[in-house]
């Protein structure tokens, strides 16, 4: 242990250009030894121990242990790598703990604060996942094969490499030559599981690496163990909560980009494991659109240019969180719209709450049926005044026509005037139907019946509306002329709008809102 | 914060915040920029503004801060949501039988430390619950507490004429709003627009008041300042005070 620390106590102080001046350690033999002591005494450096049986004295040091501990037992039982790996997942853990943002330190890299140049992710790889390594020229002749399978197990210290653990020989391999194959490591996982070794794993390891496995795990230890002078590299070991996640995850650069296993891109969906269903989805939309006659394809004219597009992808859920659908929508890139060219007016009003309020106080006085309903796909039904045009949606270029484009008819989302369309949509056919836009608030609508003196007000919050009337079958007849217009939902009695609870006691005329 | 212990009150009788609290050198400000202030506030409005009046004072003094804020002024946010978590179940509550509108207006003279601006307060009540209400920093320095409760009546009165129109539309007609003040000065200036050599200062956009109430459309009325549910929308008040507002707000358990 003493040799240890001088080693790491020489490499420490060159690094950071800073003398160690505090060792806070417990009370464990390898520490209290006198050559350890005089050693410390010689240095100048203050020893700090523990209180028998009060490990939370040394707590940095403890809360790292119980880090790399957890990770360890997460990452040996995802792989199915026995537990005689042990050292080489602390060396891995601690590999990604060092290149991890962490909120202690602005989210900034532990290497980044100690080193002051960005992490370096490039060789970021999945522990245990499989390998292909090459063979040396010297070791095969022309017709063996050319590379083994193999496991990844982390990075070889002093040289440029990874460490690998060939199955079949039971040995440690040092190579740079390899091809990971992370992808197919999920499918894998359960039938590729490498033999638990009976032979010690240290062994080995000592025989083809320079540095051996059990040291280095002291030495995190003893990184830990410095106070006050090097906490900065303390602190940084402290890993964001939402990062042990990405590690016992198995596939790291897939969760890197996406939350959910929803991927962001085209590109992403069709490399992602739920391809299919992605792909059902996507089908589904193009079809919508085409149904809708939301575009017609026409060679793009002089002096225009098209718009992008992309995908957004979401999997709905059910209240019990299980999965309901996959769902993926065809969205415009309206911030590359120009001013003037691809759009003018863009307002769209919205109801005020105070009128949505004073409308639940009438309905609570005056004992009024109160329903909800919801609009499908509401800025699909958006007529558009201006010629726009989009390129092809990604992946579903028509064939034999990939140089045109589209000439929108209907708006899409993404689109600036999208809700304005929507909303002068919706406008003219409400009022088409006789119902009256009150000057005072433009996104409710009043309609008096004066065969059987009852009325009807329609709120409307974008694709949300509220319909409210003293008479049912009134109520039933605008939602009927709606659904004949719109894709409608209908939710029944309103009891939630705009993020605000809506409770009833209809027998003792009061509406709560919370 | 969820195991916090709930308190009666927003904020303390006469406390203000000001930018003096905000901090003034880089490690305070790196310590203050670990919590996300911005986001707290922007929950908070979004409750103050669906359904929760009794928060608006307290909320639009936390929210002047949102460029630069300290340690003190994320304490204020803390004890904002000690407070809502002690009343998460209060809603508000309308019933009755009459369907009729009241406005109540107040303000506070220069209570914002900064710069001597004075705060507007109003709500107006339908059928025993709140349905819009503002607590808001008036944009010009005025130098009268008359001038303020002027001002504060004008954006009242704005506010009313929309009702008026909006429950006209609806079908339920009310001829005049009642609108109460505490302000007896102003009201004297509202009823009887007298050429005052005081008052000679007041905008012109002012006299905008005299012209409604002249026309009929609102009416003014004496309110005393013990009975004026305005008055927390301006200005931190004690705990009997507050929950008896909440109550008028028809802020009520479910």
């Amino acid at each position: 242990m003493l040799a240890v620390f001088k080693t790491l106590k020489v490499r420490v102080e060159l690094e950071s250009e800073k003398k160690i001046k505090y060792l806070r350690t417990n009370n464990g033999g390898e520490y209290t030894s006198d050559k350890f002591d005089n050693f410390c005494q010689h240095e100048g450096i203050k020893r700090q121990f523990t209180t028998a049986y009060t490990p939370q004295q040394n707590g940095v040091a403890e809360r790292i242990n119980r880090t790399l501990l957890e990770r360890i037992r997460a990452m040996l039982k995802a792989v199915g790598l026995g537990k005689s790996f042990w050292a080489e997942a602390v060396n891995i853990a601690c590999y990604v703990i060092n290149r991890s943002p962490s909120i202690a330190i602005e989210l900034k890299t532990p290497m980044e604060m100690w080193t002051g140049k960005p992490a370096d992710y490039s060789r970021l790889h999945i522990f245990g996942s499989p390998v292909y390594v090459m063979y040396n020229t010297q070791e095969v002749s022309k017709l063996d094969s050319k590379s083994r399978k193999c496991v990844f197990l982390g990075y070889a210290d002093g040289v440029k490499g990874y460490r690998l653990w060939d199955p079949t020989t039971h040995k440690v391999v040092i190579s740079k030559d390899v091809i990971f194959i992370e992808g197919k490591m999920q499918m894998e996982k359960h039938n590729s599981i490498p033999k638990e070794t009976t032979t010690v794993q240290m062994e080995n390891t000592q025989n083809h690496t320079s540095s051996e496995a059990a040291p280095e795990h002291e030495e995190q230890e003893q990184i830990e163990s410095e106070t006050p002078e090097v906490r900065r590299s303390t602190r940084e070991r402290r890993p964001p909560a939402w990062h042990s996640e990405y590690v016992t995850e198995s596939n790291i650069a897939y969760c890197l980009l996406t939350e959910d296993g929803e991927p962001s891109t085209f590109h992403e969906a069709i490399k992602s494991t739920d391809v299919s269903m992605w792909m059902i989805a996507m089908q589904e939309e193009i079809e919508a659109l085409h149904k809708n006659n939301t575009w017609d394809l026409v060679p793009l004219p002089q002096g225009r240019k098209a718009i992008g597009n992309k995908w957004v992808y979401k999997i709905k859920r059910d209240g019990n969180d299980q999965v309901e659908r996959y769902r993926a929508r065809l969205v415009v890139k309206g911030y590359a719209q120009k001013e003037g060219i691809d759009f003018n007016e863009i307002f769209s009003p919205v109801v005020r709450l105070t009128t949505i309020r004073v409308v639940l106080a009438m309905c609570a006085i005056f004992d009024l049926h109160l329903e909800q309903l919801d609009v499908k796909t509401a800025f699909l039904h958006g007529e558009l005044e201006e010629e726009i045009y989009m390129l092809q949606p990604e992946g579903f270029a028509e064939t034999g026509k990939e140089n045109l484009v589209c000439k929108l008819n209907k708006s899409l989302y993404g689109l600036k005037q999208a809700p304005r369309c929507w909303y002068k949509r919706f406008d003219s056919f409400i009022i088409s139907l006789g119902y009256n836009r009150l000057s005072s608030d433009h996104c409710t609508y009043y309609k008096r019946f004066e065969e059987d003196d009852v009325f009807i007000i329609l709120l409307l919050y974008v694709d949300d509306m509220l319909v409210i009337g003293p008479n049912k079958d009134r109520v039933q007849e605008l939602k009927a002329q709606l659904a004949r217009e719109f894709d409608m939902k209908d939710l029944g009695p309103a009891n939630k709008i705009l993020g605000m609870q809506i409770h009833r006691d209809r027998s003792k005329r009061k509406i709560w809102l919370s | 914060m969820q195991d916090c212990k709930p308190i009666s009150t927003p904020l303390p009788v006469n406390f203000k915040l000001s930018s003096s609290m905000s901090p003034n050198n880089e490690a305070e400000r790196m310590e203050i920029s670990r919590v996300s202030y911005t986001s707290a506030v922007r929950s908070l409005m979004f409750a103050m503004i669906c359904t929760r009046p009794d928060i608006a004072q307290a909320v639009g003094a936390a929210s002047r801060y949102m460029a630069n804020p300290g340690r003190e002024h994320w304490n204020t946010i803390k004890r904002i949501l000690r407070y809502i978590k002690g009343t998460s179940d209060v809603a508000l509550c309308y019933g009755g039988s009459e369907f009729t509108v009241r406005g109540y207006v107040d303000s506070d003279f220069a209570g914002d430390l900064e710069k001597r601006k004075s705060t507007t307060g109003y709500v107006f009540i339908i059928a025993g619950g709140a349905v819009s209400w503002v607590s808001k920093l008036q944009t010009v320095v005025a130098l009268s507490t008359t001038k303020v409760e002027y001002m504060a009546a004008t954006q009242a009165c704005k506010e009313a004429i929309w009702m008026k129109k909006l429950m006209e539309e609806l079908g339920h007609k009310q001829e005049k709003i009642l609108l109460y003040c505490d302000s007896q000065s102003a009201l004297h200036i509202a009823r009887n627009p007298a050429f005052h050599s005081r008052t000679k200062h007041i905008d012109v956009q002012y006299h905008f008041v005299c012209e409604v109430v002249e026309y009929g459309s609102v009416d003014f009325q004496k309110v005393n300042t013990k009975e004026n549910p305005a008055d927390a929308l301006t200005k931190p008040v004690n705990i009997d005070k507050y929950i008896w507002c909440r109550s008028s707000y028809g802020l009520a358990e479910t």
